[in-house]
């Protein structure tokens, strides 16, 4: 028995110390090459994936819509979908629960005596509107200015993944149809108006429409054949997988071990590749000169340039439109275009974002040709007196990681665009305006 | 310290066997294609 008791201790001993010597010679390996392991970023870069996974994007809806269930406590909990809408194209369940409650707070006396500050864009926006210190950097900024009178600031985050002009001002224009009154509308935009734009036009869809992906699902007219009901199951289950294998890095805490952080990616490829695989199969049979029309939208442009005009047309024409809505109520409007990785000169990409941080085809040719456009239609909306403010160049000089995907930023970077968003929404000259 | 080795050896090598050879099988399964990723197509 002791013998059995002395060996067992043994195999546990060398067991620890080979996994000891794994970790600290693939930490030499990782720094010989340049790169480093930092556990915040792999654990950021790991709930963003299952973010991912438990929300309605792609063909497959199994998404739920709060950002704050992004921590282990909250992983795995049942989840919600999204819904066409007849006005948005498609619409979140969560959020289209607050249109009258809402409404109904804005007829309140609590909503007088307090500043309400509504955030619209795609995921970037809600990602930020979600984030504790990004609010309470915004609200602090704001509650310093002495034209609120000491109003509490409250911060509805309505910005939606995958959402982009027309949508974000039809939003807009729909939320005040129902009686919403806020005090400030922030549109943070910008990346999906030109890659996902893009990437309509690239499965044979016009670019003004929603994102194919994002409601393609839902569509009802959908001529789904056997064949891509088997891409289908098949995508489902390497999410599943994924997703199983993603919740254990996160809960058992393996980010924190770069060794651990390595293997668990080796794993997790396979159904990461398994997924891609089947969506790619799914996509080129619907782009196949077969997508329905409801989904399609109008013939899309020829080539790029003129695809790309008539986007930055759009993106401007919504913010004019939104501009004009609120003006109507007397509501300020600021617009910020969002930064974003692959716009060349946004930001010096690390080594780990250029491993990490991929980007398709279609997203990058989306963002290379059209940020600079986005910038210039930006200089004709403040010609025109729309708040625009252009916050592409915020990460200019940030070294080192801050990306986790190919556009969205780890939580130091929400902050740092809130902190942009409160300095430009407190400079400006009609905050609180008198006659509201 | 010798006859303890002469002794465990076994229990010694073939953990790391065991533990090399994991490592090397899950590294060798990985499937590298460079479009995957669950990331937002946002």
């Amino acid at each position: 028995m002791k013998r059995l008791l002395s060996r067992a201790l043994v195999v546990v001993g060398v067991l620890a110390v080979t996994f000891a010597l794994l970790e600290v010679g693939y930490r030499i390996v990782l720094s010989a090459k340049g790169e480093s392991h930092s556990a915040t970023a792999r654990r950021a870069g790991y709930i963003g994936q299952l973010d991912w996974i438990v929300r309605p994007h792609g063909p497959i809806a199994m998404g739920s819509f709060e950002f704050e269930e992004a921590s282990e406590e909250d992983l795995g909990r049942p989840i919600e979908g999204a819904v066409l809408s007849p006005y948005l194209g498609v619409e979140r369940v969560a959020l289209m629960e607050t249109y009258v409650p809402g409404a109904r707070y804005f007829e309140t006396p609590e909503a007088d005596s307090t500043f309400d500050v509504v955030i619209v864009g795609g995921s970037v926006a809600a990602i930020l509107a979600a984030d504790e210190p990004a609010r309470a950097e915004i609200e602090s900024v704001l509650s310093e200015d002495p034209r609120l009178a000491g109003r509490p600031i409250r911060i509805h985050g309505q910005a939606r993944p995958g959402f982009k002009a027309p949508q974000t001002s039809i939003l807009c224009d729909l939320l005040f149809q129902l009686g919403w009154r806020p005090d400030l509308i922030v549109l943070l935009d910008g990346f999906n108006e030109v890659a996902l734009a893009n990437e309509n036009r690239r499965m044979g869809g016009h670019p003004l429409y929603p994102p194919i992906p994002t409601w393609a699902h839902l569509a009802p007219d959908i001529d789904t054949t056997s064949t891509d009901i088997d891409r289908l199951v098949e995508m489902e289950l390497a999410q599943r997988e994924a997703r199983r294998l993603l919740e254990r890095t996160v809960r058992w805490g393996l980010y924190r071990s770069a060794i651990a952080s390595r293997l668990m990616d080796a794993l997790i490829s396979r159904p990461t590749a398994r997924h891609s695989r089947a969506l790619r199969d799914l996509e080129l049979r619907r782009n196949d000169g077969s997508m329905p029309l409801a989904l399609r939208g109008p013939a899309a442009p020829d080539g790029l340039d003129e695809a790309l005009a008539g986007m930055i047309d759009t993106w401007r024409e919504s913010s004019i439109s939104l501009d004009a809505a609120c003006d109507a109520r007397g509501i300020p409007f600021l617009h910020v275009l969002q930064p974003t990785l692959y716009d060349p000169g946004a930001k010096p990409i690390s080594k780990n974002e250029k491993r990490r941080c991929l980007i398709s085809d279609e997203w990058r040719e989306g963002v290379v040709g059209g940020y600079p456009l986005l910038r210039e239609a930006g200089a004709e909306l403040v010609a025109r007196d729309v708040d625009f403010r252009d916050a592409s160049r915020i990460f200019a000089d940030w070294e080192g990681d801050l990306y986790y995907d190919s556009c969205h930023v780890a939580p130091a970077g929400s902050l740092e665009i809130a902190k942009f968003i409160a300095r430009e929404a407190r400079a400006l000259p009609h905050l609180a305006p008198a006659d509201r | 310290m010798k006859s303890f080795l002469a002794r465990n050896w076994p229990f010694i090598v073939i953990p790391i066997v065991i533990v090399l050879i994991f490592v090397a099988v899950i590294l060798f399964m990985e499937d590298g294609d460079p479009e995957a990723g669950f990331s937002y197509p946002l």
